[in-house]
């Protein structure tokens, strides 16, 4: 039944299927059957400790697997090729560096990920700390509990740690090398799509989104997806296009290591098995997939541990920041509908998006699906047709699936500072499908997608009551003098040159300036009271203090004592006992405060400290708007409490 | 023929658009607006025509010095313009306001300058900008570098450090064609000789660009001429529109170039007028209405000149202006940055080169390609001085206008090589004739404590100079070589100590009341301060928040709730004072003036830049609304 060919490949059949086909899913099942039933006591365990173990023999097997797959076609001919799309996703990378500012930008999301790095650097353990001291001359970390997310970005950020050592920096230094290759790919993604110049195309499109900035520029997990998510691309291309079959193996850890970076990747598992399916339905040999029948049952069974976990700690849905009963729901869909094209559609600079790249890819939809549509028609005669066409429609599926289910979270709202990050990978798809109907209509994707501006600008007039600046009208000139290229047959050879000549006025013109100014972060308090907070905690680092705030990452990631309010509140006295014994020279508090109509500053609730504690003042700042931070001392407990001085 | 009929109606009609939209309907808002898109389409249409011309008829690489020793010599001048002077704003305000221009470009697409600014909401917003009567090129350069590599105002300082090795190649390049590869590096050493470029390439001016661009126009010029061909004439057209986007003054430009443009058509036998340049006129448009709607608000956007001059142009003040610039191109010593050397062999390469005009057109030559350029060129610098000359603050021999020569300079540099290649040790005697009659009304007008303070040194050097042309001419050794020698003596025996002394920017320290004032807000960049005052162009380029001092003492209030309410760390007010002839220091401008008993201050900084000029930073303590009240009663 099983054969293997010379190059590897194996040719195993049941009812006319490759084995694999059904092996695959069958494992993957059972994988998820089995993080299904683990008893409930053993969940955060295997978490803890499973974690680093995992990811890290995932990552060894896709580094030898790429290796092996790539070693032959490594020539220094090929190093010159891609070098042109090195240079640009460099230089947008640096210029990204200094345009945006370093900053933990998602309320504590990133503080939770770097928390959960340290303790894997220090322990092994996947664990968000919740408290850490000094006491013992050395930082320990206490009272962990695994993070709600999946731990791949926290081991990459850890092994970063261990070869240059625990640094709040080395996240940013992470992200600009994720983005630096995410771009890459992106390039080479664009390059098999769209032969003729989409490489640079895809590059510039989607360098124009300050979303992508604000993420180089952060610590955030949403890179690291991004540039798995564009190497499964690329492979499924590879396997689609040049029938690279041999890099299947690699597409499904590819989909595993995106499935470990964020729970939802899990539906990226449609994509392999569609190339999966797609060999099949070509009658062409499938390879040896015996990695694959190990590491993504173990992976799977893991997620499914993860999300078990996850719903045993009803706090981590936040349910109670929204005031939302549900996590999920139909009934989110309108208002997370609505947000998206906000988001899309914003012609000024209110959010992070891109609006000419956001027009180009609305556009690219229906002609997108209406040629993946015909080429499945015509899939028996014309298997050219569906292979140039499969990848990017897994992609596709994977993508409208991904909104399918953002749309029904709670926190699915994506034109939200806190939120806009969900758009990358859609973006991503998008812009791939922009240079699929490039390619097939260019005319008539010009022509929707200025359709669509004028639409959007009309919106923004005559509903938003905003002006249109100058990029708007540029990128109304930019399509119409496109369009107008693509009229006339001669002209149209040189229509990527005119894209790239596009895309680098916009850039420069409008999304450079918009990722400088940032004005898409005005009235959004957590991003400079973490700056804040964290430069507190290091000019105060000589002291011995504890650090008390909302979270007691500030502190933690600065290796200083560090609890949070809740904890502190719970029970004063003994924080405060251990300061009377000079333990610890100063107990800090870090507080998000808002001003009053009677101009006293109050503070938010998670700030709130018992009313017998007493304090000082020793730094206030206003940050935006009525509302700023303040850092306090903690004198001691009023006398009723306080036992001490009652004895 | 139909294409001609074209540009012509376009031209004529954005010259009527220009003048009457200009004259009547427009408004400076329409400018603020505009400008940035055109100027950017402009840019954009010079940038492809470069391209193009660079890929199908000119390889831009030839542009480059072709020898090690040419390359050393860009280099090595190139480090000497920019290491002598230290990097800051040298003339008061216009470099300020410039940054300040292309801080807004960058950050909202709109041109102008923002009078009161704050980050109230998080990112830092502009309010009420007021039109800038400058022309917005090099804003616009400077904002392209903000654009690419964020925002900081020194990014000007980058930028005219890059312009500056630029300009030397293409002067090497001109100089190449004009006199050989030796006349390349006699340009080039020449400009060494010049300390102002020193000056404008260490600073945040626009100078530099303008040299550039009129380089440039050479250039291509000079393409165009060899061989007139549609392609290089559309760089040629947008480097011209965009020049005359720098200064004003360059629209005289235009005339000769056009001139040239019209000579290359004939020399094609057909007009040349591909689509780039049936549309340039339009470019012109906004930059015309620009200058109308300075020029008619001239009272509002052009201060009095020196000696109380009021009106801004005027046939009185060319004698007077003439005086000034003989009093610059011939100073020596150390008080203006002028170069003596450069000064008499240009003017003894100009009387060479009007002879070498004369004596070919009689002989009916045809003129080569290089001397018709500089035919032109001169007629443009001719054009532009008589127009300097009759301007109020045409004078050379101040520190603030001394850059108005540079166009000058700039001709005297390239005649140099050329007259010196053809005229060989005829030229060298024509400059030692020159200069000994110079050099003869110098001294007879220098004050006898001159040799007693800087003189000494610089009499060595001018008969070192002297001695050494003489021998040159005895022992027969090349003229262009013999200028080289002599441009580099004189580098080594007075550029130098008087770069490296950085005596003009100690000595004309205008902008230090500005420097000053970015010191401290530097100093302070972990502060959360309020700026007030009646120039806000330190706190602007710091991104600091801003008021006007009139804002602030309108509505006490608001200030008050400030200080209550803890907004900011520090509410600094910062006010500029001149000494008065009854010798007490009295504020520059009484919109200065505040109620003390309203606004109660201490002092924090006083910082005296000489001995009448001192600004003085005072931080707002309390405001007492309850003295506005008795006022008011």
């Amino acid at each position: 039944m099983k054969k293997e060919n010379k190059s590897g490949l194996t040719n195993g059949h049941v009812a006319g299927l490759p084995l694999s086909l059904v092996l695959v899913p069958l494992l993957c099942l059972t994988g998820a059957l089995a993080g299904y039933i683990i008893p409930d006591a053993l969940r955060e365990d295997i978490i803890t400790f499973s974690s680093f173990g995992i990811c890290l023999l995932l990552l060894a097997t896709i580094t030898l697997f790429a290796v092996k797959i790539h070693r032959v076609s490594l020539s220094r001919e090929k190093l010159g090729k891609n070098l042109p799309l090195m240079a640009v996703s460099a230089v947008i990378v640096f210029s990204y560096s200094q345009l945006d500012h370093r900053a933990n930008k998602v309320i504590l999301d990133e503080l939770v990920l770097q928390a959960s790095a340290m303790q894997l650097l220090y322990n092994n353990e996947y664990q968000a700390p919740q408290f850490s001291h000094n006491l013992s001359n050395e930082l320990s970390l206490h009272q962990g509990m695994p993070d709600k997310r999946p731990p791949m970005y926290p081991v990459v950020l850890s092994l970063v740690h261990r070869l240059l050592g625990f640094s709040q920096g080395n996240g940013y230094l992470l992200n600009a090398a994720l983005g630096f290759l995410a771009l890459f790919f992106v390039g080479k993604v664009g390059m098999q799509i769209y032969p003729k110049g989409g490489g640079l195309i895809a590059i510039l499109g989607m360098a124009s989104i300050p979303l992508l900035s604000q993420n180089v520029t952060s610590q955030h997990l949403e890179l690291l997806y991004l540039f798995l998510i564009a190497c499964l691309f690329l492979t499924c291309l590879r396997i689609s296009i040049r029938e690279r079959n041999e890099e299947l193996i690699l597409a499904y850890l590819l989909a595993a290591a995106i499935a470990l970076t964020r729970y939802e990747g899990l539906l990226f598992f449609m994509v392999p098995f569609a190339m999966h399916l797609l060999l099949a339905l070509k009658k062409q040999a499938v390879p040896d997939l015996k990695a694959v029948y190990v590491a993504c049952p173990i992976c799977i069974a893991y997620i499914f541990t993860l999300v078990g976990y996850i719903n045993s700690v009803p706090a981590f849905w936040q349910l109670e920041d929204l005031k939302n009963s549900s996590a999920f729901g139909i009934h989110y869909w309108p208002q997370n509908v609505g947000a998206l094209f906000d988001f899309l559609f914003e012609v000024n600079r209110g959010l992070p998006g891109s609006f000419a790249l956001s027009m180009l890819c609305l556009a690219s939809l229906p002609i997108t699906l209406l040629h993946i549509g015909k080429a499945i028609s015509r899939s028996p005669k014309d298997g050219d047709a569906l292979a140039q066409s499969a990848a990017l429609a897994a992609m596709l599926l994977a993508m409208l699936l991904f909104l399918a289910l953002i749309f029904s979270y709670h926190w699915g709202y994506v034109n939200s500072h806190l939120t806009g990050r969900f758009l990358l990978f859609p973006y991503f798809v998008m812009l791939a499908s922009s240079l699929y109907a490039l390619r097939r209509e260019p005319f008539w994707l010009l022509s929707f997608a200025l359709v669509l501006a004028v639409l959007g600008g009309v919106q923004a007039i005559f509903v938003d009551g905003s002006q249109l600046g100058f990029p708007y009208f540029l990128v109304l000139a930019g399509f119409v003098a496109m369009a107008i290229f693509c009229l006339k047959e001669d002209s149209m050879e040189k229509l990527p040159q005119a894209m790239v000549v596009f895309w680098v006025l916009f850039l420069v013109s409008e999304s450079f300036p918009a990722i400088n100014q940032r004005t898409y972060e005005d009235n959004y308090l957590p991003i400079p009271r973490t700056k804040i907070f964290i430069e507190w905690v290091e000019k105060h680092s000589g002291s011995n203090s504890v650090f008390i705030s909302n979270s007691a990452f500030y502190g933690m990631l600065g290796k200083q004592s560090a609890t949070t309010i809740e904890r502190f509140n719970a029970n004063p006295q003994r924080l405060l006992s251990l300061a009377g014994n000079n333990r610890f020279e100063n107990v800090f508090v870090m507080q998000e405060v808002g001003r009053a109509d009677d101009g006293k500053l109050i503070p938010y609730e998670d700030y709130v400290l018992r009313p017998e504690v007493e304090w000082e003042t020793v730094e206030e700042r206003r940050v935006v708007g009525d509302f700023g931070v303040r850092l306090i001392r903690v004198t001691g407990l009023k006398e009723a409490v306080n036992p001490a001085a009652s004895e | 023929m139909k294409q001609v009929i074209i540009f012509t109606i376009i031209g004529l009609l954005s010259a009527g658009l220009s003048f009457i939209l200009g004259n009547h309907y427009a408004r400076g808002g329409h400018i603020i607006y505009l400008t940035y898109p055109n100027l950017l389409l402009s840019f954009s249409l010079f940038v492809g025509g470069l391209f193009f011309l660079h890929r199908k008829e000119w390889n831009f690489k030839r542009l480059l010095p072709q020898t090690k020793g040419a390359w050393i010599n860009v280099a090595g001048v190139s480090l000497l313009l920019l290491l002598l002077e230290p990097f800051e704003f040298k003339i008061i305000y216009d470099e300020v306001l410039m940054a300040v221009a292309a801080e807004m470009i960058h950050f909202s697409r709109i041109v102008g300058m923002a009078t009161m600014a704050n980050d109230y909401d998080g990112s830092y917003q502009f309010l009420l900008p007021l039109l800038e009567k400058r022309p917005f090129f090099f804003p616009f350069l400077v904002s392209l570098v903000h654009d690419i590599s964020g925002y900081r105002y020194s990014n000007v300082f980058i930028l005219n450090a890059i312009l500056t090795p630029v300009f030397l190649i293409l002067l090497n390049f001109l100089g190449k064609q004009f006199g050989g590869t030796k006349g390349g590096i006699l340009a080039v050493l020449l400009a060494g000789t010049l300390p102002l470029l020193a000056l404008m390439a260490s600073s945040g001016n626009q100078d530099i660009l303008n040299l550039v661009m009129l380089c440039l126009a050479l250039v291509l010029s000079w393409l165009y001429l060899t061989s007139p061909t549609e392609l290089r004439l559309i760089p040629l057209v947008y480097c011209l529109i965009l020049f005359f986007q720098i200064r004003y003054e360059n629209g005289v430009f235009l005339i000769p170039f056009g001139m040239l443009i019209l000579m290359g058509w004939q020399r094609a036998k057909r007009p040349l007028l591909p689509w780039p340049v049936l549309l340039s006129p339009l470019f012109l448009i906004l930059p015309s209405i620009h200058y109308f709607i300075v020029t008619n608000n001239s009272g509002r956007y052009f201060q009095s000149g020196p000696g109380g001059r009021e009106s801004t142009f005027s046939i009185d003040y060319f004698s007077d202006n003439v005086g000034s610039a003989g009093t610059f191109l011939f100073s020596v010593g150390q008080g203006l940055p002028n170069s003596i050397l450069l000064t008499m062999l240009g003017f003894s390469a100009l009387l060479l080169f009007l002879y070498y005009a004369m004596v070919n057109s009689r002989k009916k030559r045809t003129a080569t390609v290089a001397s018709t350029i500089l035919l032109f060129l001169m007629l443009g610098v001719v054009l532009h001085l008589s127009l300097v000359l009759l301007f109020n603050y045409g004078v050379f021999d101040s520190y603030l206008t001394a850059r108005l020569s540079l166009p000058l300079n700039l001709l005297f540099i390239l005649l140099v090589p050329f007259v010196y290649r053809r005229f060989g040790r005829r030229a060298i005697a024509a400059t030692l004739a020159v200069s000994l009659v110079c050099l003869y009304f110098v001294f007879l007008n220098l004050p006898p404590e001159f040799l007693s303070t800087v003189g000494l040194q610089f009499l060595v050097a001018v008969m070192g100079f002297l001695i050494l042309g003489a021998a040159v001419w005895l022992k027969r050794v090349p003229s262009v070589k013999a200028a080289t020698i002599a441009c580099l003596a004189y580098i080594i025996a007075i550029g130098l100590p008087v770069g490296h002394a950085q005596r003009y920017s100690k000595r004309a320290n205008h902008n230090d009341t500005i420097m000053g004032e970015l010191a401290f807000l530097k100093e302070r960049e972990n502060e959360r301060i309020l700026w007030v005052s009646s120039t806000p162009y330190a706190a602007l380029l710091n991104q600091v928040n801003c008021l006007p001092i009139t804002y602030a003492k309108d509505d006490p209030a608001k200030l008050k709730t400030y200080l209550e309410e803890d907004s900011y760390d520090s509410i600094y007010i910062s006010r500029r004072m001149k000494r008065s002839p009854e010798e007490s220091f009295a504020l520059v401008d009484a919109i200065e003036e505040f109620d003390t008993g309203i606004f109660i201050t201490e002092p924090v900084q006083t910082m005296k830049y000489n001995m009448t000029t001192k600004v003085e930073i005072l931080r707002l303590v309390e405001v007492n609304l309850q003295g506005k009240h008795e006022e008011g009663k």
